[in-house]
């Protein structure tokens, strides 16, 4: 099916990706057909666990994504609670990973479609190739709502108590359908906590690499209600290592987010400078005719009267039926010069 | 074939089953008969009359009041207006009007004006009345110590006199000779019957006072004192009761008629002599108004046909009748959703070789020119309707119908085409000189002075003025330029920075800033140009249309923020309109197209 792209967020905080399904009466029990996350990190990575000081943060999403470390960055999807279940599909990214200067923010982009089996990356809008496997046969049962398990990223191998939702979102797809994040719109349709419309482009208005703005999901035909549910609580703060929530945990590096580009003086710009002919219409006469004795008249017919220089143009009408009694009527109005001189008519009598 | 032949003007009876013969905006000229004109039957032409479109509206300028009153130019050659009750100067090239004073207001009636050679007397109906010093456009409510002058609806001129009549009495009276003194003995009353004077109208040396039943023709008989007569033997049995009816040509005077048996006869009366020239077809449309006291009426004469015009403002219909060939049609107007209404000529009169009138609704002057084929812009329908086919009561089968009309004479000469369009696709820091992109039409621009360069898809900066000229030809003079101008922060106004589009290297198109708020200009390289405020925007940009069709240059203004368009009072509305139009045939040619600005 032609797809647009059509989300049901199951939650604002991934940190909490847990029983607030519920509240949503999402059918993820049974099945889910797409995965779609968005969600920004430090770079560079981290060299691995276990090596503090260096610059930059390492993550370890365990229950979806895990990066392992800068050698091999993997996506690990399971179909149950725990991690330490077999994933359904488990992958690397490439090596090494597109890197942002120093203490920016990457910016992912993941979809993953359990039915035709397929994972999409995109790092800061370029498409990462994602090679791994799958297990067992679709489609899986992905039991979100076990109420007994929590959800977590990890963060440094530590469980943190979850990105903030300033930094990330996570979706399903209702109805089940695949986000192909190949189709450049389906990378865009995202928004501010500010309703406008936020380009997700390296030329947008929310460059990579910039302090990232409130992202979430926009249901083609949404209500205000929908987006108000959505919506996270915008900004975002980051702490160093061990502060207090929201903990995304960095090794303090990560602070020096670079200042927002100047703006351009204020001036006036110009743009879309078009210059188009005004076409001279072709004219045209337009015949009508009452056959009750003048009291009213058919619609009108119209017949071209020739451009310029056509002066054989003959102006005729056939088949006009019969009538005991006729009013030809002829309406013009085209801006040239005209001369009525009457008509012909080609009749032919009856005998009653 | 048979020729359905088409001989009359305008006829619709009172049953349509009589006849239906509508003639709108076309009037009828006759054709070279054997008989008529050569004395043989050998020569003539197969159709007996031809049926030419009326003459077109071409704006020559708007006057700041609406509803144009009067139009007259001084025999000394100054030309005057009355719009509302501005009473304006006008410029015979640019045709712009300078405000010399005010009549009566609130009044919408015709005005009329006279001169005597050295001053200009206006007269609206009420009981004053003004001058203007034709020596240096003095302008001045008239003050008569005497008391006689009291006002007037009408003033003509006649042997160095300038004749009055006194409203809602039956008199008239004059000024000094070539003087707007008045003497308190010199009036007279119409006399022949008891009714009040209407109107008076001067033809062939002679006083028509046309009375509320009755009309009676004086002349100048030299006796002293009051120095006019009654003609003897000229007492005329038709009076008038429409006042601003009256109109004179050559030396006839028109006027719709009132009498002690009935009224809404349409008079020509010459010699001493009325004759009646409305049709029964034409008095039974009449008979169907509310009211036939407010028609106005006036006569112009084009292309050897001279016209009585006849407007009934009411009833929003406008009659004419041809005095050369005795034949009426309907002039009539069309609005945007093809609705007919009188004509916008409210007034009319020649100024030098061009024939002026006046709207009725706002305070445009227009030329009635043959060669234009609108009415400002819009559309003239033009309506003949053929006689009844009869065919002894059977039936007939109309197997075609063919019209005998010129075909081929214009139309489609110009088709729909983009000649320019750029959309500034570039990374940031591209010269403008250098910018392609494959999309775009009309490239490369070049540079006329000053560099400019292309930032976030637009031309904006560096610091400094920069020109630059499209290579791009146009086919012809006649075409639309368009643009956005947009502030690059809504925050802040800056100042003195402006963007530009010039069009047929003459007409200019400024947005610019001044630090408060944003300014749209449009003016006309070696000529006029005007400005209108256009406050702040919030967001968005102003989208910018110049319109450049023969001599009508017209600009509109619309701002997405709220999509609002501008006026030319500078006020935002949500329907569609020009915020500046002038009439200049400065450039004529197409020229070439610039943009350019100051950052």
């Amino acid at each position: 099916m032609a797809y647009d792209l059509q989300l049901v967020q199951i939650n604002t905080n991934l940190g909490g990706l847990n029983r607030a399904n519920t509240a949503w009466g999402l059918p993820v029990d049974t099945d889910f057909h797409t995965l779609l996350m968005s969600y920004w990190m430090c770079g560079p990575w981290h060299a691995g666990p276990g090596t503090p000081g260096s610059p930059g943060i390492w993550l370890s999403t365990t229950d979806f994504i895990d990066f392992t470390g800068v050698s091999s960055p993997s996506i690990i999807l399971t179909n149950q609670s725990r991690p330490s279940t077999t994933p359904i599909f488990s992958g690397d990214f490439p090596n090494p990973l597109p890197t942002a200067p120093l203490g920016c923010l990457l910016h992912f982009l993941v979809s993953v479609d359990t039915h035709a089996q397929i994972v999409q990356v995109y790092v800061n809008d370029q498409p990462v190739t994602v090679t791994g496997t799958w297990a067992g046969t679709p489609p899986y049962d992905f039991n979100v709502n076990d109420g007994s398990n929590v959800w977590q990223w990890n963060v440094s191998g530590v469980v943190s108590t979850g990105i903030h939702p300033a930094l990330g979102d996570a979706w399903i797809t209702n109805p089940p359908a695949f986000v192909d994040l190949s189709v450049v719109t389906n990378r865009r349709k995202f928004i501010s906590s500010t309703y406008t419309p936020v380009d997700l482009g390296d030329t947008g208005t929310a460059p990579f690499g910039y302090q990232p703005a409130l992202y979430m999901s926009v249901r083609p035909g949404g209500v205000p209600a929908d987006i108000l549910l959505n919506r996270g609580v915008g900004g975002g703060t980051w702490n160093v290592n061990g502060g207090t929530p929201p903990s995304f945990q960095t090794d303090g590096v990560c602070l020096a987010i670079p200042p927002p580009p100047p703006r351009p003086p204020a001036g006036l710009a110009l743009d879309d400078v078009m210059v188009r002919t005004i076409p001279t219409p072709p004219c045209q006469i337009f015949l009508s005719w009452s056959d009750d004795r003048g009291h009213s008249y058919g619609s009108p017919v119209g017949q071209p009267m020739g451009s310029l220089g056509e002066y054989r143009t003959f102006c005729q009408w056939a088949r006009l039926g019969y009538a005991r009694d006729r009013i030809f009527k002829l309406e013009w109005s085209c801006p040239r010069p005209t001369a009525l001189q009457g008509g012909w008519v080609e009749l032919t009598a009856a005998k009653t | 074939m048979t020729r359905l032949a088409l001989s009359g003007g305008a006829y619709e009876t009172r049953s349509v089953i009589a006849a239906a013969q509508k003639c709108m905006n076309l009037y009828a000229e006759s054709l070279p008969t054997g008989n008529k004109y050569t004395g043989s039957s050998g020569i003539e032409e197969p159709a007996q009359f031809a049926y030419y479109p009326t003459p077109g509206l071409r704006r020559l300028n708007t006057l700041p009041q609406n509803g144009v009153r009067a139009i007259k130019q001084a025999t000394t050659g100054g030309i005057y207006a009355v719009a509302g009750s501005g009473v304006y100067r006008i410029d015979p090239s640019t045709w712009a009007g300078t405000l010399l004073g005010s009549v009566t207001t609130g009044h919408r009636t015709p005005v009329s004006m006279q001169d005597n050679g050295l001053m200009m007397a206006i007269v609206d109906g009420s009981p004053y009345g003004w001058s203007i010093d034709l020596t240096n456009d003095t302008f001045a409510q008239i003050a008569d110590p005497t008391g006689m002058f009291s006002g007037a609806d009408v003033v003509q001129y006649l042997d160095t006199y300038l004749l009055f009549n006194k409203p809602k009495t039956p008199q008239f009276y004059s000024s000094d000779s070539l003087s707007l003194k008045f003497d308190p003995l010199w009036f007279a009353n119409k006399q022949s019957f008891s009714d009040l004077l209407v109107t008076l109208a001067v033809a062939k040396r002679e006083i028509w006072l046309l009375g509320d039943r009755t009309s009676e023709v004086w002349y100048n008989s030299g006796k002293p004192d009051f120095t006019f007569e009654e003609q003897p033997g000229t007492f005329v049995d038709h009076g008038c009761c429409a006042k601003y009816s009256a109109a004179v040509y050559d030396n006839s005077v028109f006027w719709l008629s009132r009498d002690r048996q009935g009224r809404g006869f349409v008079i020509q009366g010459a010699g001493y002599q009325t004759k009646r020239i409305s049709t029964h077809a034409i008095e039974q449309e009449l008979a169907g108004y509310e009211t036939l006291n407010d028609a106005i009426g006036f006569c112009y004469g084009i292309a050897g046909h001279a016209f009585y015009v006849l407007t009934f403002p009411k009833a929003d219909r406008t009659w004419v009748y041809d005095i050369v060939t005795g034949l009426w049609h309907e002039w009539a107007w069309i609005d945007s959703n093809g609705d007919e209404h009188r004509h916008r000529a409210n007034c009319c009169y020649p100024v030098n070789d061009t024939i002026v009138v006046g709207d009725w609704q706002n305070g445009n002057l227009y030329a009635l020119d043959r060669n234009v084929y609108t009415d400002d812009g819009q559309p003239i329908k033009r309506v003949r309707a053929f006689p009844h086919i009869l065919n002894d009561g059977n039936r007939v089968f109309y197997r075609q119908f063919v019209a005998d009309i010129d075909t081929g004479t214009g139309g489609g000469e110009v088709i729909e085409q983009t000649l320019l369009r750029t959309t500034f696709t570039a990374s940031d820091n591209t010269l403008l000189q250098d910018y392609v992109f494959d999309a775009d039409v009309g490239l490369p621009w070049t540079v006329v002075s000053g560099t400019a360069h292309i930032v976030n898809n637009q031309l904006f900066g560096p610091t400094g003025a920069a020109e630059y000229r499209a290579t791009a030809l146009m086919a012809g003079p006649d075409y639309v330029l368009t643009f956005k101008a947009i502030p690059t922060d809504y925050g802040t106004v800056p100042e003195s920075v402006d963007v530009y589009a010039v069009a047929r290297s003459g007409y200019k198109v400024t947005i610019s800033a001044d630090g408060a708020q944003y300014w749209v200009q449009l003016a006309v390289i070696g000529g006029v140009s005007t400005s209108i405020a256009m406050g702040t925007i919030p967001s968005g940009h102003y989208a910018v249309t110049l319109r450049l069709q023969g001599e009508t240059i017209t600009l509109s203004v619309q701002r997405t923020s709220d999509s609002l368009w501008l006026r030319g009072d500078g006020v935002w509305a949500t329907s569609a309109s020009n915020a500046i139009t002038v009439n200049d045939d400065t450039h004529p040619a197409p020229g070439q197209v610039s943009i350019g600005g100051t950052w």
